[in-house]
């Protein structure tokens, strides 16, 4: 470029430029510290080049799900080589679901339901009250006022003392809101069948059948029909 | 109606009957079948999903439609010989160049719109609930657009050809997406005239991070309201103007 114009419209630009950048809003964390590993990593770090936080967020989410409503390559492995070990769960170790969910954290720590849900599979599932916990601490390092986290820590922390009656309790207000995830409601009903609380796990397991999460639904109308009631209000 | 408004008008029928509106039909047919999928994969996120590949989906075409448009727009004129017949009459080249930037800007916004119409349509049959903020992150692609229909008009200026003119507009838009990562470089193990090589292209690239309101939907406090939005607003008006004037002081010396 050449001439006064150009100059003028340069400086112009650049002026423009040394202003916004330092009030640009850059709420994600930096590049050093997103958790990539070898198979989402191209996809993760171009979706996060071009501002796609929220999208790269949302396929970690989608492989997380997917993960944890396949069966478990370790625990069929463990049960195929019986020798080398006993397994944890009767339906799968899932050892990467925490740093699974940790991963989408990364990408998008306002992201809630990710952590409800890795957090509430491995508290109340998995019986690694631990993981949920250290998952929960990274969450709030973000969002230290989510009412939804603290109460998880309260509840996994009463599920560790086995006190199930206030661990549910913690978790009142997080399974009466609407985006509270299928599978903790589909826990804690099941907690309310084993501790006689029929009226709750009836309400619990008609509000599954709402939900958007189809695969918990044949379980829940089986219940329903365990506890003799019908599916419908 | 004025010269300005005459091109304007005339820039935007020829763009909506062109490559726009085939873009907008595409765009439907993809998010159909992609709400079918991601429905089966998201489940009980399945509105959130859909929400964030219709934004992003939207910013992406568009970008690229507007590139490509102002890339070729002025090649195809002199191609047309159309360029000639307008220059011959009292039209300043200013208003030629302005003209042709709102109406291809004006294009860009309809089919963004039209977009936008298919993608709310989709969430809303899916149980979305409509939040304010959805507006602001169609407002900030409509920034991002303005900003790069500029820049594509500078660089189809500077460069020899449209396929390079082409290449540099997505290499900045892309860039422009990535300038705090480019600060943190600069910041982290490079020093000497990397970093500072690495700076200046923090400040020179387009800050599209700026108009970035979709990622920051959801967000307690960052979301940014009238303020923020008023800042981004100010900073697309000042870099459109330096990079349509840029192209400006280059086009009225050149000979045809």
């Amino acid at each position: 470029m050449r001439g006064p114009v150009e100059g003028a419209c340069l400086a112009a630009a650049l002026a423009a430029a040394a202003v916004a950048l330092p009030r640009t809003p850059h709420p994600f964390p930096p590049p050093s510290q997103l958790r990539l590993v070898p198979e989402e990593a191209v996809a993760s770090a171009s979706l996060v080049s071009l501002g796609m936080h929220r999208l790269a967020a949302d396929l970690a989410f989608i492989r997380l799900v997917v993960y944890y409503g396949s069966p478990d390559r370790d625990a069929r492995e463990q049960a195929e080589h019986p020798e080398e070990g006993p397994h944890d769960h009767a339906g799968g170790v899932y050892r990467d679901i925490g740093p699974r969910a940790l991963r989408v954290l990364s990408l998008d720590p306002y992201f809630e339901y990710p952590v409800l849900y890795a957090a509430g599979a491995l508290a109340f599932n998995l019986h690694r009250p631990d993981e949920a916990l250290s998952l929960l601490a990274e969450a709030l390092r973000y969002e230290p006022r989510n009412w939804k986290y603290l109460s998880y820590v309260g509840a996994v922390g009463f599920a560790k003392k086995g006190d199930p009656e206030r661990a549910l309790a913690e978790l009142a207000g997080v399974l009466a809101s609407p985006d509270c995830p299928t599978m903790l409601r589909s826990i804690a009903a099941f907690m309310c069948v084993r501790m006689g609380r029929r009226e709750q796990a009836i309400k619990l397991y008609r509000q599954i059948l709402e939900s958007r999460d189809e695969g918990y639904h044949p379980n829940a109308r089986r219940m329903l029909e365990r506890l003799g009631a019908p599916a419908g209000r | 109606m004025s010269a300005l408004g005459i091109l304007c008008a005339n820039a935007w029928r020829e763009q909506v009957r062109g490559r726009f509106f085939s873009v907008t039909l595409i765009f439907g047919g993809l998010m159909l079948y992609m709400s079918v999928l991601l429905g089966m994969l998201a489940s009980d996120q399945e509105v959130r999903v859909l929400l964030d590949f219709g934004l992003s989906f939207i910013d992406v075409l568009a970008a690229a439609a507007v590139t490509f448009a102002a890339a070729t727009g002025l090649v195809r004129e002199m191609e047309t010989k159309t360029l000639y017949l307008i220059l011959s009459r009292p039209v300043p080249r200013s208003v030629y160049l302005l003209g042709r930037y709102l109406g291809l800007l004006l294009s860009a916004l309809t089919a963004v719109l039209a977009m936008a119409v298919v993608h709310v349509s989709i969430l809303l049959f899916k149980g979305w609930h409509w939040e304010a903020g959805y507006l602001l992150a169609l407002a900030g692609v409509g920034l991002k657009l303005a900003v790069t229909a500029a820049v594509a008009t500078l660089l189809t200026m500077i460069s020899t050809s449209v396929l390079s003119a082409l290449c540099l507009t997505g290499i900045s838009w892309m860039l422009g997406h990535f300038v705090f990562e480019i600060r943190f470089m600069a910041t982290q193990a490079l020093a000497g005239a990397s970093a500072k090589a690495l700076y200046v292209m923090a400040y020179v690239v387009p800050n599209l991070q700026l108009f970035n309101f979709r990622d920051r939907l959801g967000i307690p406090d960052a979301t940014g309201g009238g303020v923020s939005f008023l800042f981004a607003l100010s900073y697309c008006l000042v870099y459109s103007a330096a990079c349509l004037g840029g192209a400006w002081g280059i086009f009225r010396r050149r000979e045809f």
